[in-house]
């Protein structure tokens, strides 16, 4: 498989001078076609920072970014319309990210039609297949985005990303404000759509229970840096850097038996760990306070 | 899970912006008083009856009759055409006047606010200047260097106001330009003309509406004040202005002259301030306020708690809002036991949510509530308010999924620990400090006295959720209400969280209510599980036995969706 995004040292910073902070710091990784990579951190870790850097909504500092060879970074307007087409995305609110005072069929025939030039009518039927495709009736089109319920509006928000069949679509938390079942139909629905067209997902989240299931790569962030990087199975099964094994830790099982017995070993883990000297009598849980206290 | 229970949270769409102003009466009265003045005037070549200029003296002078509606002037002139006439050369400077202030506010208001950088310091740095300078004398000066020319006045006046609406505008852009849809249009290669003119700008038309209504008013003002002081329409013909100039010359001996001019201004002026609020108030969002007010039922004397029940017994709690068919909670029954955990689990819509705010006495104003919450002996569906207040934070506390809710920005931890103490028990100021660090200490807390001294937006999500917890726990409390207290936090916050919460059990023996979607929060720190949907149970069960085997197809729908970092065993 040849990489179909690559990341190279890309970097993120705010300010000059002395009030610059670094919030992404030479983080490279690749996407192949017809894969998805995921991107896990805790809020803070830059995960949603790089897919708005991909997407060119945030500037990058340095680094290289490329979409099939052609460059990402410090596009123009008119350039970045040249991408368009094979770039998407899918946004976390599905309730912000679609223009209240369109109908969804203005929302959905607006790309195809100032984007690809392509006629009313034609719009209209791709976009009456495009909904058909995502499970929504075509009578969809006429009504407006607060008619219809979150799972229903990402089904919507899916289907303007994949109306231009882009190669790559950015997904950041697109399943996070969605009760469970929701996010199970969606997440279908994403594979299956990945299955036909081979398009490859940057797939941004912080839940590691749904990367396990769903994603084929993971790059664990922390901080704006790489931490671990490798397939998901093989990471979440057998973390190998500390901060990994503390996030697979704390994701909670839906299991009470398997639940108790991990939270067990964790807590052994950690008294064995900071088997702290005679002088500060720490539990695990006042050093995790420590650490909270500190990262404030 | 609550962001997304109610589809109404989102902006006006575009029809229902003017469907809502239709609906405000006094928006609809003011629009037709401003549509009949406008036409009245505009077509008064036609409708007035008589000759504006036509002077005859025999009539001068006379009160409202058959033939002159307004009766007539100092000259015999008919006041009502002359009214139709003089309102031309007004409708058109107000008309001038609000096209320049439109146009320059919203095209400068939308760069600055969308292109921000070097062009929004330039735009806000001449809108300092315009509004900063002294309107009335720029206007005078031009009025005398054009030579009476009220075009030229208008035009002025537009720009020197343009400034108030350029902010209005501007800050209204930068908030909707940052809406996720607008970032989607960007990615989708659409340029920024289109993004400004369709994804931005209609969400915009009710400030723009409130701002040219309050402003019409005053251009309204200062057009008819510039007749007034003999610098607009020279007489004879007519004008607004100068007709109440030609009246308070002879307010003395004929005082109704000043009647149908001065009203016709403030007729207009009013109308127009009428529609700002209006439009104001169609935009205003209702609140649904969560009150404590009881819902309409009388207690029965009849109505006893059962006998031997647990600390909180919930029979048959029926709530709906308005619509009996579709209750949010359909005859539930729940029991809970001293210092057990018990998860209410369901999706969005399912009532979890319902059910918990109404153990704490707290329905919306919109609900109607049967059935009985047993607590200490009361009934906390009839409860009064005080009996309420008794059973609240001393007896069942609550702590909400966003932290920072709990705490008011504008205090300090230690000020808001203190009140929730003092509240609760009689002690004094150096009292409720030392109980409140040994709260904060209670939550894991390492340093309490320092944090007392903190404000909210100093504490990470983890850090505001203990303080949350330490408030709920300040009055001592056998039940706890947790709804969805993990949610907004991090999944390594969450679980300190969680054996937070599990050793508070251990500690003080209290019982706990989470309402959560997530199951393996459940399985993680609950005793039993309470399944709901649709206002209904499905399933109760331990939860060892539910995850064993759920018993319900929905639990094992549930259970199927969630995905597991672990591979489990069924």
């Amino acid at each position: 498989m040849s990489a179909l995004l690559t990341v190279d040292r890309l970097q993120v910073g705010y300010g000059r001078g002395r009030r610059h902070r670094t919030v992404i710091s030479d983080v490279s990784f690749e996407v192949a076609e017809g894969e998805t990579v995921a991107l896990v951190g805790e809020s803070g870790s830059g995960k949603t920072t790089i897919g708005r850097a991909i997407l060119g909504l945030t500037p990058a500092s340095g680094g290289r970014v490329e979409l099939d060879g052609r460059n990402l970074l410090g596009l123009r307007a008119a350039e970045r319309r040249r991408i368009a087409a094979d770039l998407q995305v899918i946004f976390q609110d599905p309730y912000g990210s679609l223009n209240p005072s369109l109908t969804i069929g203005e929302i959905l025939t607006e790309p195809l039609r100032i984007q690809q030039r392509r006629g009313r009518a034609e719009s209209q039927r791709i976009v009456d297949e495009l909904l058909e495709r995502v499970g929504m009736p075509a009578s969809a089109s006429y009504r407006y985005p607060a008619q219809f319920s979150g799972g229903q509006r990402q089904r919507i928000a899916i289907a303007r990303a994949v109306s231009v069949a882009p190669r790559l679509i950015v997904c950041d938390e697109p399943t996070s404000a969605l009760d469970v079942s929701t996010q199970a139909k969606v997440l279908r629905l994403l594979a299956e759509l990945q299955q036909r067209t081979k398009v490859g997902y940057l797939f941004i989240t912080h839940d590691l229970a749904v990367v396990r299931e769903f994603a084929d790569r993971v790059i664990v962030l922390r901080h704006g840096e790489l931490v671990e990087e490798g397939p998901a199975r093989a990471v979440c099964d057998a973390p190998q850097h500390p901060y990994t094994r503390s996030l697979v830790a704390a994701a909670p099982v839906p299991d009470p038996v398997l639940q108790r017995a991990r939270r067990e070993e964790l807590a052994r883990a950690t008294a064995e760990e900071f088997d702290a000297p005679a002088s500060v009598p720490v539990s695990s849980r006042d050093l995790d306070v420590v650490i909270e206290e500190q990262s404030l | 899970m609550t962001a997304i229970s109610s589809p109404s949270e989102t902006g006006v769409t575009r029809r229902g912006f003017l469907h809502a102003l239709l609906h405000e009466p006094l928006a609809v009265v003011s629009l037709a008083v401003l549509a009949i003045v406008v036409s009245a005037c505009l077509l008064s070549p036609w409708l007035a009856p008589y000759d504006p200029l036509a002077q005859s003296l025999a009539d001068a002078r006379q009160l409202p009759s058959a033939a002159h509606w307004l009766g007539t002037d100092n000259l015999g002139r008919d006041v009502l055409s002359r009214l139709m006439y003089g309102g031309v050369p007004s409708i058109a400077g107000v008309g001038l006047c609000i096209a320049v202030f439109l146009v320059l506010g919203v095209v400068l208001g939308l760069l600055a606010g969308y292109l921000g950088g070097a062009v929004d310091r330039v735009i806000s740095f001449v809108v300092e200047i315009l509004m900063s300078v002294p309107s009335i004398i720029i206007v005078l000066a031009v009025v005398s260097l054009f030579s009476r020319s009220l075009n030229a006045t208008m035009i002025t006046l537009g720009v020197l106001g343009s400034g108030g609406l350029i902010r209005v505008v501007r800050a209204a852009t930068l908030k909707v330009s940052k809406d996720l849809y607008v970032d989607a249009a960007r990615v989708s290669g659409l340029g920024g003309l289109r993004i400004l003119f369709r994804h931005i700008l209609p969400r915009l038309s009710g400030p723009i509406v409130i701002q040219v209504a309050l402003f019409a008013g005053v251009a309204l003002g200062v057009q008819t004040g510039l007749g007034f002081l003999g610098l607009g329409t020279p007489p004879p013909n007519p004008s607004w202005g100068g007709m109440v100039g030609e009246a308070s010359l002879l307010v003395q001996v004929f005082p109704w002259l000043l009647v149908p001019s001065g009203g016709i201004i403030a007729l207009c002026t009013i109308a127009f301030a009428l529609l700002g609020d209006a439009t104001r108030d169609s935009f205003a969002t209702r609140v649904r306020r969560s009150s404590g007010r009881v819902p309409k039922r009388r207690p029965d004397s009849a109505d006893v708690p059962p006998p031997g029940a647990g600390l909180l017994t919930v029979e048959q709690l029926t709530v709906h809002f308005g619509d009996p068919e579709r209750p949010a909670v359909d005859r539930l029954d729940l029991t809970i036991d001293k210092g057990e955990i018990v998860g209410l689990v369901g999706e969005s819509g399912s009532g979890k949510t319902v059910t918990a705010l109404a153990c704490l006495g707290l329905f919306a104003s919109t609900a109607h509530a049967s059935g009985h919450i047993w607590f200490g002996g009361h009934d906390v569906v009839t409860a009064r308010y005080r009996e309420l207040e008794e059973i609240r934070g001393a007896g069942v506390a609550y702590v909400s999924q966003e932290p920072m809710v709990a705490l008011d920005p504008s205090f300090t931890v230690g000020t808001v620990l203190r009140e929730a103490i003092r509240a609760n028990r009689r002690v004094g100021r150096t009292e409720a400090k030392r109980i409140a660090i040994e709260l904060l200490e209670q939550v894991r807390i390492t340093e309490p006295s320092s944090l007392l001294r903190r404000y909210p937006h100093e504490l990470s999500g983890g850090m505001a959720q203990r303080v949350a917890i330490a408030i709920a726990l300040a009055g001592n409390p056998s039940l706890l209400i947790a709804d969805e207290p993990t949610t907004s936090l991090d999944v390594t916050v969450q679980a300190r969280i969680l054996e937070l919460l599990r050793t508070i059990r251990q500690e003080r023996g209290m019982a706990i209510i989470l309402v959560t979607h997530d199951l393996g929060v459940v399985a993680d720190i609950c005793d039993r599980a309470v399944v709901m949907r649709g206002g209904a149970v499905v399933e109760r069960a331990d939860v060892e036995e539910l995850y064993a085997h759920p018993a319900h197809e929905y639990t094992r729908e549930l259970l199927r969706a969630t995905p597991s970092i672990a591979e489990r065993a069924a």
